[in-house]
């Protein structure tokens, strides 16, 4: 994400406070907690791992008596004791309280995800950045809480250290600092190349990781054996190959250059610099204890590393903000199709209106649909016919209210449906989409679009699957209506045909009290029988609701009160299936194309 | 991964394999492997003489020069070895690493390849396998990684407990004795924490189902949609406080025993060793500076590397049981196979009282019974019937995409199976339902092969065929556009009419005698599919033609039409032999013309 973007602090602190917000909504407490555990921590190592060296020696030094000594050396490793404990009970809080973070964050993104304006999900950065960092929220949350108690530890345990040396040789400090300098310094340059190599080789491993799924999903299993496509993506994966290899060589001196600096810095400077320094301090300058000469050697390399690690999660701190700023983009994005408390219910349907409609995807320059005017009264029946792209689905997003039309407007009972409470609004409305989605839940919850279902809406389902020609199918199942739908979670869980899921969508329209149906292409999947059953049960089940819906067959606008053709985004002919045959214009031709191949040899109007 | 155990023996040898298999591609690897494990080992040792040397030196003090000399010799070893071990790490290994990969997958592809396709039916079989393909690049580097690794803390520990038995046997023996009931613990601990994920990996799965319900664009129209998304969110708080149970069940199991392997392996040496060695330090005066500083970081030494290598036995476990899957995918001989690589033209083709099913983890579900039938070239027969009644299956059978047991399936009068099934396949042309685009350019998912130069006409010819012209003009490369945005943002996602165009040019564009057509319509608006039907009908000529359609319009010219139910062939014939015959053909035609025929009547 980013990596060029320019460090800087405040938007940094910023956003970092936005996510600690987040996370103290969820588990308040948490980040103190992991301050604090990274303190203690930290102070624990010092006194146990350094302290405790100089002291004795001094103490030696000084003739201080024996048992005291001990009695220092006990408290000091009792505290190390203690620490261990305390890293223990960290670990227990950290795994409940992060699931309570989890239940937050996770929470406020779905909230938002489903009321957020479909129109958002045309954007390809939206999808690939904002949707993205949404779904990583609590593995963020995660990594923020340990690079606190990391950072707090760093700090603590240097500062430590460094008074500690300060107080013996502070001429030792200057060689701990130079990795700091260094990290100040070159670090951000260092992590950009490393970021350049990483971003040039992810990109090139998502071109074989992708081949790689070509040739072990089932999906591409059929092709791989049919066609030749393996050789061409096995060619794919090559290249890929050769690809990654030239990159490395590009990038892997570099690499390898920037890694041995870093080493070295601490090898040579801090570990022998100091060696060498409290060497000549102790033989030959003479200024120094033979018990500092040790503290001091052990505690250079402490305090480098300490420092280090500060500057380290500098870095680190700038990358979470990089992520949250995305975060916060999908957050705060601004959802212009928003429900309005205070708006009136729309009411029981009685008409709907489109003036002048006009609705242009912000991805494209040709609009999906213009000037698209018509009524649809209570009872009525619609049918909507053309060609594959001809804005039909458009259509039924702008009715659902998922996008709102960029041009004219939309009324129900003669009020603009923009000023509608948007909930109840959408609740008048039955839909089955052109590829309906199940979800993994039960099939009855899957058909009343809601769980903790009462008997009487079980009922409901029940009823809803035999209109749908279902029943048959659902009743085989281990636990009828109550199975849960895919296998993915349950080894009994029922696997439907393409044909099936479509019945099965097609049940929550029969469920639904909505007075409005809309059905997008319901049929496609379905054999000659099933269909025909499908359009009967559907008219006498929705007997006095209102109909509208979208079919390449043909023969299902014969039962329309009124068939809206469509071209380029345009109504080209309106009007009942015979007036529009008499026109004798698209309509007609493209029924006869369908309707002649029926006609008895000899009759149909073939020739035409 | 699995709770399968496979004994130490077949560990041992599945480990040699893996060792054996990337020698095979990187013979350097080993070496350099084991370079690095003795080179750190005895950097470690150094380490510590060094420290013991260096305060024992200033306290008694040496002369300068001879310090500084050792001081300097120190760190110039480390110079050097570290110099080798940066190259090691990010200039050999990731190159090793690519072409590791490479080889690996080349191999592990092609059998992928070469399984039948009723593998796939087999969840574990194909857990297993996605498991083996997916991790193969890193899993055989690992295997060579961690063997330098385990030489090197095995020599590592071997000479600190060396120098530590020497500066206190009883340290030596106490750590020793530590670690070895560590070893025990841990295991404890892995086989508690495997339970206890046992437990949560389900709960986990619906986690990041419902994570991907929400974040990805598929499911963002039905979101909004009645109270579903509501519910999705509740069934999410309930999965979190299921998942919250577990840990809370067994927390206690978990943390005494982690509370044991905490004291055991890091307060008691941390505490209790330090301690004990700087009160010798303070007692004993013999115990010497250098004593102290060596005795501690060998005992810090000695842990980590024990400790270290009790992981990566451990992780050889692992190792060994993701190899064994390798080997058993490997092993995996496709049962469809044949001889015979010369397959003749295609002549007729025979079907003889097939029966068949699919085998879904040991239990058959019958598909298709009895199938007796014959197709001779240039015949033109169509498959209809309901939903489910095994029309598909039957395609795939004639590819062979599965085999038959019962009854038997003759090509030119002879049992298929006799042909070896990839030269077999390259006479028969198939569109399925469920087709691919793959992330190639236009030409080739046509050809369904690479493109070479002199296939503009063959391309262009069979997606016009298909009648895909229109989209073609739009395309800003032609016939070289991209297809999906998998690699390129200016790759192009085809509608689903579109792709279907495409996976029928496919089909024409291979030049098969027999070609099998499933559904090619279905997401064709009336126009093009009457369009499709005229081009089918004039590119096809002589070819021999399997379609299948709900569309009954479109098969009532063929030659022969066949109605499926529950897996058999009811009636059989001509559209107008079945239709005399008043059976349920008749019965589903009439049910679909009666519209469109009503309004015909009316008019005539």
């Amino acid at each position: 994400m980013g990596g060029k973007k320019k460090l800087n602090i405040r938007r940094t602190v910023k956003n970092i406070a936005y996510f600690a917000r987040l996370i103290r909504r969820g588990a308040p407490g948490m980040l103190v907690f992991a301050a604090a555990y990274g303190a203690f921590s930290a102070f624990s190592a010092f006194l146990g791992y350094t302290y405790i060296l100089m002291y004795v020696l001094n103490a030696i030094q000084a003739g201080v008596n024996v048992r005291e000594i001990l009695i220092t050396v006990a408290v000091i490793l009792g505290v190390l004791v203690l620490s261990g404990f305390v890293n223990l009970f960290w670990e227990m809080y950290f795994e409940s309280a992060i699931i309570k973070v989890e239940k937050y964050i996770n929470g406020l993104v779905y909230k938002k995800a489903a009321e957020i304006d479909l129109a958002c999900y045309e954007s390809p950065e939206f999808l690939d950045t904002y949707l993205k960092a949404s779904s990583e929220g609590i593995s963020r949350a995660r990594s923020l809480i340990m690079s606190v108690q990391y950072s707090v530890y760093d700090i603590v345990n240097g500062v430590s250290n460094i008074a500690l040396m300060a107080a013996i040789a502070p001429v030792f400090l200057l060689l701990a600092g130079v990795p700091f300098l260094c990290t100040v310094l070159v670090g951000r340059k260092r992590n950009r190349f490393r970021h350049d190599y990483q971003m040039r080789t992810r990109e090139v491993e998502r071109r074989r990781d992708y081949v790689r799924r070509t040739f072990y999903l089932g999906d591409f299993a059929k092709e791989m054996r049919l066609t030749s496509m393996w050789k061409v993506m096995f060619r794919r994966m090559s290249t890929a190959v050769d690809e990654l290899f030239a990159i490395q060589k590009k990038y892997g001196v570099g690499l390898m250059f920037f890694a041995y600096l870093y080493d070295q810095l601490f090898d040579v400077i801090v570990s022998t610099g100091s060696k060498l320094l409290a060497l000549y301090k102790t033989l030959i300058a003479k200024d120094m204890l033979v018990g500092d000469c040790f503290v001091a050697v052990n505690s250079a390399e402490n305090i480098a590393y300490g420092l280090n690690g500060i500057g380290e999660s500098l870095l680190e701190f700038d990358e979470h903000s990089m992520y949250i700023e995305d975060f916060r983009r999908f957050i705060e994005t601004e959802v212009k199709i928003a429900e309005n408390e205070e708006a009136p219910d729309p009411g029981p349907f009685e008409s709907l209106t489109l003036r002048n409609v006009g609705y242009t995807y912000p991805s494209s320059d040709k609009s999906a649909l213009s000037d698209v005017s018509f009524t649809v009264k209570k009872g009525e029946r619609i049918a909507i016919v053309g060609h594959n792209g001809a804005g039909k689905s458009t259509l039924v997003k702008l009715l659902l209210r998922l996008y709102d039309p960029g041009e004219g407007e939309i009324l129900w009972n003669g009020k603009d449906i923009k000023e509608l409470r948007l909930g109840s609004y959408r609740a008048g409305f039955a839909t089955v989409f052109q590829d309906p989605k199940l979800f993994s839940v039960s099939v009855a919850e899957n058909v009343m679009q809601k769980g903790d279902l009462t008997a009487e809406e079980k009922v409901t389902a029940q009823k809803a699957l035999e209109n749908a020609g279902i029943a048959g199918k659902i009743d085989e199942l281990s636990k009828g209506a109550d199975t849960t739908v895919t296998r993915e979670f349950d080894s009994d869980g029922a696997v439907f045909s393409g044909g099936e899921a479509q019945k099965v969508a097609v049940a929550r329209v029969f469920a639904s009290p909505a007075d409005v149906v809309i059905m997008d292409e319901p049929t496609s999947a379905l054999d000659p029988i099933a269909e025909q059953e499908m359009y009967s049960n559907m008219f006498r089940a929705c007997e006095g609701k209102t109909v509208i819906y979208i079919s390449h067959r043909l023969s299902s606008a014969v039962f329309a009160d009124r068939v809206y053709m469509f071209e380029h985004g345009k109504i080209i002919e309106q009007g009942s299936h015979a007036r529009l045959l008499e026109l004798d214009g698209k309509y007609a031709d493209m029924w006869h194309k369908q309707a002649d191949a029926y006609a008895p040899a000899g009759e149909g109007g073939t020739e035409r | 991964m699995k709770g399968n155990k496979t004994g130490t023996k077949r560990v041992i040898s599945n480990i040699f394999f893996g060792i054996r298999y990337t020698l095979k591609f990187s013979p350097g690897f080993i070496a350099v492997a084991l370079t690095e494990g003795i080179g750190r080992a005895l950097w470690h040792i150094v380490q510590i003489l060094f420290l013991r040397y260096f305060f024992d030196a200033v306290e008694s003090g040496v002369d300068f020069r001879q310090i500084l000399f050792v001081l300097l010799a120190y760190t110039a070893y480390n110079a050097v070895f570290e110099l080798f071990n940066k190259w090691r790490l990010n200039v050999y290994v990731p190159r090793a690493r690519i072409k590791l990969h490479k080889c690996v997958q080349s191999e592990l592809y092609k059998k992928a390849r070469s399984l039948d396709l009723g593998s796939y039916d087999d969840p574990e079989f194909y857990n297993d396998f996605i498991w083996a393909i997916r991790e193969s690049d890193t899993r055989f580097i690992d295997i060579m990684d961690h063997v330098g690794m385990i030489v090197n803390r095995v020599i590592c520990s071997a000479v600190v407990l060396g120098v530590l038995a020497v500066i206190d046997p009883v340290v030596a023996a106490v750590l020793f004795a530590t670690v070895a009931a560590g070893f025990f613990i841990k295991k404890k601990i892995t086989k508690v924490w495997y339970d206890c994920n046992e437990e949560m990996n389900p709960v986990r799965r619906k986690i990041s189902y419902i994570n991907r319900l929400f974040t990805l664009p598929e499911y963002a129209a039905e979101l909004r949609q009645g109270g579903i998304s509501a519910h999705m969110r509740g069934q999410n708080n309930k999965a979190l406080d299921e998942y919250a149970g577990i840990l809370k069940k067994t927390r206690a199991k978990r943390y005494s025993w982690g509370f044991l392997s905490r004291f055991l392996m890091d307060t008691f040496p941390q505490a209790g060793i330090t301690g004990y060695i700087i009160i010798r330090f303070v007692l004993d005066p013999m115990f010497t500076l250098g004593d102290l500083s060596a005795g501690i970081s060998s005992c810090f030494k000695l842990f980590w590397t024990l400790d270290d290598i009790s992981n990566y036995v451990n992780k050889f476990n692992e190792h060994g049981l993701y190899i064994e899957k390798v080997r058993r995918f490997m092993e995996t001989e496709p049962k469809i196979r044949g001889e015979e690589k010369d397959v003749p033209g295609f002549e007729s083709f025979e079907l003889r009282n097939v029966s068949f099913g699919y085998n879904f983890g040991g239990e058959e579900k019958a598909v298709l019974s009895d199938i007796s039938l014959k197709l001779r070239r240039g015949e033109k027969i169509a498959f209809v019937g309901y939903n489910g009644a095994g029309k598909t299956t039957l395609t795939k059978l004639i590819m062979r995409l599965y085999d038959v047991e019962n009854g038997e399936i003759l090509y030119n009068g002879r049992n298929i199976k006799d042909f070896d099934p990839e030269s077999y396949r390259r006479h028969i042309g198939a569109v399925f339902q469920d087709y691919r685009i793959f992330a190639a350019s236009l030409a080739e998912n046509v050809l369904g092969r690479e493109f070479t130069p002199g296939d503009e006409e063959k391309v262009l010819s069979a997606l016009g065929a298909a009648s895909f012209e229109d989209k073609l003009s739009e395309l800003p490369e032609g016939i070289h556009t991209q297809l999906t945005t998998e690699f390129s943002d200016k790759g192009i996602g085809l509608s689903g009419g579109e792709a279907q165009k495409v996976a029928i040019a496919r089909v024409f564009a291979g030049e098969h005698e027999l070609m099998i057509l499933d559904e090619p319509s279905s997401a064709l608006d009336p126009v093009a599919e009457f369009e499709l039907n005229r081009s089918i009908a004039e590119n096809a000529g002589d070819k021999t033609l399997i379609f299948i359609s709900h569309r009954l319009s479109t098969t009532r010219m063929a030659d022969r039409i066949y109605m499926f139910e529950q897996g058999r062939i009811i009636e059989s014939g001509t559209h107008d032999e079945l239709m005399t015959q008043n059976g349920k053909y008749a019965h589903m035609y009439t049910v679909q013309a009666k519209k469109y025929l009503a309004d015909q009547l009316e008019k005539g």
